[in-house]
């Protein structure tokens, strides 16, 4: 072997040279590529694993992890899923129901992130999700920025309740709501969102349902609000986030999104049921799992005096 | 054994080699893998760095009305039941459901939360948008927070039309872009001050407010509140039509421009 070597001719050194640079140069670019986040890559789901996360988050769709090279948070993955075009453009179809296929998305990403730090993002689109498809990842709607993990580390607490102190923190808030209301509530359906990584990782979806909400409209803040007691709402939250729809009938009339880890709130009413700038508790809700009791919320509102003129 | 014996030899004669190339030849794999390095190196930071200013900028010439603010100081924390402000805010009109779009600081006592992204017990960035409210049209609000930021930092807010004709609203914090909105308007009123919202009475603002007919030079300070710049664009001609026309009147006596 070392006979072999030694009677190399000088040419092939500067071969082997040139290749010992290129291997050089190749594991300088591999590194870029990844970001340094080899090992956080590494900690997050397959592409099988993360398409049945999606579905089960958000039923008929697929999704995947791909390079975004943009944004606010610069290189990282995104979790781009693809969506019925109804839930991809927020102008057409049912909009209750593009602000929950937004929240679950930015649910199960934000979950993502909590294990790799690159996950920053994610989208909604109905054009596939090739590389071609990601836009810059700013924060919209359908396209999302997730904040930098310094931006969470206040959520203490979340994740510390159980499962079943969690579901029943909610089934006592409907209970309270329920009873305050007089009967005008006529059902309240619970789903459980489970989040891949540990059992703690939870969200709900309720619907509550009224055959005349106009008879809730006293109750808005105690819907809104008080269904987040020992929940959400707070820094103190305990679960990854709470979707609540009021119906009339199957009808959405009004509802709000909360994703916690992603630090985003989402509320939308109907022209003919228009949500007050602000919201109070008027019932008694009580938080047994040591979460949040919020008190009320109010949006920060437009100003209502007219511009004067300088003329 | 053998494999180990072998790699050993091959390195021990791997170097004359080397030795045998000319001082010329080192040089240039010398300054290759110096710029392989360097460039990896750069290219790694530059991320990091994105977001660093060390000079704010108060001017942007994009489409549409702009309106920036500059927070030198924070209120204290509010009262039980209180949320407190500092923001600047593009709004469509002055009707029953107006679109806004709007970027500053936050910050809540523990019960009183703002819209459905909650209480925050730090100031803390933020951005919220809502559709401009039309017949048949479900009208919508949204919230982001950014993380929490220090008291007594100069932090820079805008927000302003992204593109013409377009209902899209692009906010931004300290410079960088962290939001693009539709909200069912393309032109409005430009305007920044603070807010207090108490306890289930109506929201108020605290501060006055500055709108596209104000004077260009525009500023104000109060004690513990915020101090505000505003550069109206000339081409925001939406609102008042006739006022085609970008008119700076005189400026006040003495007049100071700080960073």
């Amino acid at each position: 072997m070392s006979n072999l070597v030694t009677k190399l001719p000088r040419p092939t050194w500067h071969l082997l040279a040139m290749a010992a640079l290129g291997l050089l140069l190749l594991s300088g670019f591999i590194l870029l590529k990844d970001g340094g986040q080899g090992a956080s890559a590494a900690s997050t789901p397959g592409h099988a694993a993360i398409s049945a996360d999606v579905q089960a988050v958000l039923p008929g769709t697929r999704g995947e992890l791909i390079t975004s090279t943009s944004g606010y948070n610069g290189e990282g993955r995104i979790l781009a899923v693809e969506v019925p075009r109804d839930l991809a453009v927020t102008e057409v179809g049912n909009p209750y129901a593009v602000a929950d296929a937004a929240w679950r998305i930015r649910l199960l990403a934000a979950d993502l992130a909590a294990d790799a730090p690159d996950v920053t993002g994610y989208q909604l689109s109905s054009t596939g999700v090739s590389p071609a498809a990601i836009s810059p990842a700013v924060v919209g709607e359908l396209t999302g920025t997730l904040p930098p993990p310094a931006a969470t580390q206040e959520l203490r607490k979340l994740g510390s309740a159980s499962p079943e102190a969690t579901r029943a923190q909610l089934e006592s808030n409907i209970a309270v709501l329920r009873k305050g209301a007089s009967g005008a509530i006529d059902n309240v359906t619970i789903e459980s969102l489970q989040l891949p990584d540990t059992a703690e990782h939870t969200a709900f979806a309720i619907n509550v349902e009224s055959g005349n909400v106009a008879k809730l409209k006293p109750f808005l803040g105690d819907i809104f609000v008080g269904l987040q007691t020992g929940l959400v709402g707070s820094e103190n939250a305990v679960i990854d986030g709470l979707a609540i729809v009021l119906s009339e009938g199957s009808k959405p009339i009004a509802g709000s999104w909360i994703a916690t880890r992603a630090l985003t709130g989402a509320i939308l009413s109907s022209p003919d049921f228009p949500m007050p700038e602000s919201m109070a508790i008027t019932l008694p809700f009580a938080a047994s799992t040591n979460g949040p009791t919020p008190q009320g919320t109010a949006t920060l509102g437009a100003t209502s005096e007219e511009p004067q003129s300088t003329g | 054994m053998q494999r180990k014996g072998t790699v050993q030899s091959s390195r021990t004669l791997l170097l004359p080699g080397f030795l045998s190339l000319s001082a010329y030849q080192i040089v240039i794999w010398m300054l290759s893998v110096s710029v392989a390095c360097f460039g990896t190196l750069l290219l790694r930071i530059t991320p990091a760095d994105a977001n660093s200013f060390g000079t704010r900028a108060y001017i942007f010439t994009k489409e549409g009305s702009e309106v920036d603010i500059l927070v030198p100081k924070l209120t204290p924390a509010p009262a039980e039941g209180e949320f407190v402000v500092h923001r600047v805010v593009e709004q469509s009109d002055y009707g029953s459901a107006p679109g806004l779009v709007q970027s500053g600081l936050i910050l809540t006592s523990p019960t009183w939360g703002a819209d459905n992204c909650g209480t925050v017990s730090n100031w803390t960035m933020y951005t919220e948008y809502k559709t401009q409210g039309s017949s048949g049209e479900v009208s919508s609000y949204h919230c982001h927070f950014f993380g929490s930021e220090s008291p007594g930092n100069n932090d820079v807010f805008s927000v302003y039309h992204k593109t013409a004709k377009t209902a899209e609203w692009n906010a931004m914090q300290n410079l960088a872009v962290v939001g693009t909105y539709k909200t069912n308007f393309e032109t409005g009123y430009p305007a920044v001050g603070g807010e207090i919202g108490n306890n289930g009475s109506p929201t108020s603002s605290s501060t006055s407010a500055y709108y596209a007919n104000a004077p260009a030079w525009s500023s104000f300070n109060e004690a513990g509140r915020a101090g505000q710049f505003v550069i109206k664009n000339p081409e925001n001609t939406g609102i008042y039509p006739n006022n085609a026309g970008w008119t700076v009147p005189n400026p006040p006596t003495p007049f100071t421009i700080t960073h």
